[in-house]
């Protein structure tokens, strides 16, 4: 008997042990939130960032969607429902300064304790609902908006590339009305694109300097802020001199003088860096994959993942990524206002996560985490005179950030969020990690067209069509037939002519598995996409489409005179991004020319 | 001899030399001791992150590596190098007790270690790094942990087989703790040179870590079989060597 004693004793006090250890406390879903049914409440035993600095209060009291009173001890002799924040920091919620809002974005964002979005460039048709949602106090899932609407740009300047109906400039008399009508559309200032002609890198048309000023006079006139896109040091100086309100990105092409300092000090500019972007377009080492961050990742969804983990193609233009970090710097230590902006949802960015990012990546440009915390709530409402929110005070809005531990030393504690409050109801997070988008229904071979009745049918999803830069209003173009196959059965024929026009011109084929346009579905556990391909030689792509990617991701494979199985990785290129396909597209360019590609079998496997 | 008596001969061997190495305080308290006081140090108090739990959760797998591979490396290592000459080995190889035995013991007394030293890292993590995880991670990596000391007994053998009793101590000193360092067991591994990044794909303990982080989500997002492979071929690569090295002190006499 004795020896079975000691082992069971042993047992028994490893399985207490491992019961004993501490498990994630079960979240908020099944406890009522204070707040839930817009009643009033308080928050107590917090530390307080109001915006500007940590607050010897530790209280606040939160009634009709507003910020009633801020002080200590506020829960003596009343009987309000209580959040208790002990060990964790309030903080006003977060202002992302520099996004574009399309999709999804105001829903992402507002996951992510981003409760204010200032667009700089969008589809201005929804602004209108956006101004009469942000003057509302009631319940909502998404972030409030203010917006630039379109922008102001050369004819077939940066702003144009996107296919939307985008305002040119072509002499300074026309700003006066440019400027009208953006307001007209809802823009709550202006954003303009300029390039100056000294400037080393010149990719796309600009507007001239004395349009520049023209605009940025005309915007003033109509009592609206003028803020411009720069990407070098020359513009950013052009910009400052003509009265700009602000620059919507640092520049990394040269370290930045003391004369452009002490002038952005003088005329009391500010500037948005957007770290976040330039990370992911420039950045050669040290980049950080968001996606792998524990605090974040739960919350992206896969057109998020996709978008974060893509990269620019577009060469270095010239900018360097340390010397950006170190004129952000500069600028940070000579006391220009920094506002904290993302730039989402460009490649390498997500809305919401890449706000943390930003935040972080100005504390390692030298900004202590309190200025970093400010560029993101009080700066940035100071700055473009939103004066209900960005700061913990009685009056504001009660848009509240609750976060574990102390963001005024670790930056990073932004990220570990327990509560978000929007309008003083609490926001449920959700989960992502699982595609909530249906599967189409695909026959166990997989097949997705072998072409044996048209060239167009396919077995799920919609028939084939022709997909050409016609759309983005290039000239490229593409005809699809049936052609005999080397078996004696038939396979598809594509004709393509690439053709100048649009900058990145394309052309071929494109298959959307949804049962509409664009309308995503979940492809995860497939591997690869099979397919048998001739043509004229050379390289296509394979063009794959994410619900809410800002571009499609490409897979090159070269083509020879005769039919070749191709098994094209279609899981690696789509990443997480594969529980969320729009469309699959075969196209050629961006060379110029005619081509012939037959393809056969399309497959997934 | 029956099976009731083969067992009785390895719990025997077992608990004598589990009783030996208490008695060697050199070994016992660094063994016990360094792991909790380097984790309560890098993993809590310097803490970079402050009191987010972050970091003392992805550290406390990578330490717990750290911990357990230790008393395997100089258990092993250590003890058989010195008994080797001291000629004990010769000994214990002509008595009837199978060879089994021995290293039998020696495995369990370096797990029992591993065992205590994994409590302990617990205990401190979850107390005093608010360091929360559910009940199935928590005893998934320990389970883990305590698995992965059988690769680093195989290494602690092929060191002891070929060192030198009295520079024993000193050639696995020169091997964990830099070994330790370089498979970012203290820092974690992203913070480390892109070049020591790649060297660390080479080195044993960085794949048990990895292992190890997979419970928690944070491993850098290899396939489960690499790591276990690379552990299972680098234990063949221990036993082949540490069998050379053996027969190679029979050929001296020792």
């Amino acid at each position: 008997m004795k020896t079975l004693v000691i082992p069971v004793v042993v047992i028994a006090a490893l399985a207490l042990f491992f019961f004993a250890l501490p498990s994630p406390e079960a979240g908020h879903e099944g406890a009522a939130m204070p707040g839930q049914d817009g009643e009033a409440y308080l928050i107590i035993n917090a530390r307080i960032f109001d915006g500007e600095k940590i607050l010897s209060a530790d209280s606040v009291r939160v009634a009709d969607g507003m910020i009633e009173a801020v002080g200590s001890n506020l829960d003596t002799g009343v009987d309000l429902p209580v959040v208790d924040a002990e060990g964790a920091t309030l903080l006003p919620g977060l202002l992302d300064t520099h996004t574009h809002v399309f999709g999804e974005a105001r829903q992402q964002a507002l996951q992510f304790g981003v409760t204010t979005l200032l667009d700089m460039f969008t589809d201005h048709r929804q602004l209108a609902d956006a101004r009469r949602e942000r003057e509302s106090v009631s319940q909502t899932e998404q972030a409030d908006l203010f917006s630039a609407g379109t922008l102001i740009t050369a004819p077939g300047g940066h702003g144009t590339e996107y296919g939307m109906d985008i305002p040119v400039l072509t002499a300074p008399e026309q700003a006066a009305s440019l400027v009208e009508k953006l307001i007209a559309q809802g823009s709550d200032y202006i954003k303009i694109v300029y390039n100056a002609r000294q400037a080393a890198y010149q990719a796309m048309p600009s507007i001239t300097r004395d349009e520049l000023q023209a605009v940025v006079s005309a915007a003033h006139r109509q009592g609206k802020l003028a803020v411009v896109h720069i990407s070098n040091q020359i513009s950013a100086r052009h910009a400052v001199e003509a009265g700009a309100d602000g620059l919507v990105h640092g520049f990394g092409d040269t370290r930045i003088t003391p004369e452009l300092l002490a002038l952005l000090r003088h005329t009391d500019t500010f500037v948005i860096p957007t770290g976040a972007v330039m990370e992911g377009f420039f950045r050669r080492q040290g980049r950080v994959d968001l996606t792998r961050d524990p605090h974040l990742e739960p919350w992206l969804d896969s057109s998020q993942k996709t978008n974060l983990q893509q990269t620019l193609g577009a060469g270095d233009r010239g900018i360097d990524f340390q010397v950006f970090r170190d004129n952000t710097a500069a600028l940070g230590e000579a006391g220009v206002d920094l506002l904290a902006g993302s730039d989402a949802p460009n490649p390498g960015t997500a809305h919401g996560a890449s706000l943390h990012r930003e935040l972080e990546l100005l504390v390692e440009a030298g900004l202590s985490p309190l200025q970093a915390l400010a560029s993101a709530t009080s700066v940035p409402a100071k700055r473009f005179g939103l004066t209900d929110r960005g700061m913990i005070k009685p009056g504001a809005r009660a848009d509240l950030l609750l976060v574990r531990g102390q963001p005024d030393t670790d930056i990073t504690a932004t990220r570990d969020i327990l509560q978000i409050w929007k309008n003083g109801y609490p926001v449920p997070r959700k989960s992502r990690a699982r595609s909530q988008y249906a599967r189409p229904d695909i026959a166990t071979d997989g097949l997705i067209a072998d072409f044996e009745q048209t060239a167009t049918k396919t077995r799920f999803g919609l028939p084939l069509e022709v997909t050409t830069d016609q759309m983005m209003g290039g000239a490229s173009v593409a005809t699809l037939k049936t052609i005999p196959s080397g078996t004696g059965n038939q396979a598809l024929g594509i004709d393509t002519e690439i053709l100048d026009g649009f900058p990145y011109p394309w052309a071929g084929v494109i298959f959307y598995p949804g049962s509409a346009p664009m309308s995503p579905v979940n492809l995860d556990g497939y591997e690869t996409l099979q397919v048998s391909a001739k043509g004229t030689p050379g390289e296509y792509r394979l063009l794959v489409f994410i619900e809410g990617a800002m571009q499609p991701l490409q897979h090159r494979f070269t083509v020879t005179e005769h039919w070749q199985e191709y098994r094209l990785p279609l899981a690696r290129i789509a990443g997480d991004g594969l529980g969320a396909i729009t469309a699959i597209a075969f196209c050629a360019g961006p060379n110029t020319g005619k081509r012939h590609l037959a393809l056969d079998n399309i497959a997934l496997q | 001899m029956n099976a009731s008596q083969t067992l009785k001969l390895y719990t025997t061997e077992s608990r004598y030399e589990w009783l030996k190495t208490l008695r060697m305080p050199g070994f016992v308290l660094p063994s016990l001791l360094f792991p909790v006081v380097f984790y309560s140090f890098f993993g809590i108090i310097f803490n970079p992150s402050g009191s987010s739990s972050g970091a003392a959760t992805y550290l406390l797998a990578t330490y717990g590596v750290f911990g357990v591979i230790g008393p395997a490396l100089f258990g092993f290592g250590v003890g058989l190098a010195i008994e080797r000459e001291q000629g004990w080995l010769a000994l214990k190889r002509i008595s009837p007790a199978p060879a089994m035995a021995y290293f039998t013991a020696k495995t369990s007394t370096a797990m029992i270690f591993a065992a205590l030293i994994i409590i302990e890292l617990f205990a401190v993590a979850a107390l005093f790094g608010k360091v929360a995880m559910a009940t199935s991670d928590w005893l998934f990596l320990a389970a883990i942990l305590l698995v992965g000391t059988i690769p680093f007994c195989a290494m602690g053998l092929a060191l002891g087989s070929w060192s030198r009793g009295k520079s024993a101590p000193a050639l696995v000193n020169l091997i964990y703790l830099p070994l330790a360092f370089l498979s970012g067991l203290w820092i974690p591994i992203q913070m480390m040179p892109a070049v020591i990044q790649e060297l660390a794909l080479a080195l044993p303990p960085y794949h048990l870590a990895q292992l190890a982080l997979k419970v928690l989500g944070k491993d850098q997002g290899y396939d489960v079989l690499l790591h276990i492979g690379y552990l299972a071929v680098f234990t063949a690569i221990c036993l082949w060597v540490a069998q050379r090295g053996l027969k190679r002190a029979d050929g001296q006499g020792a």
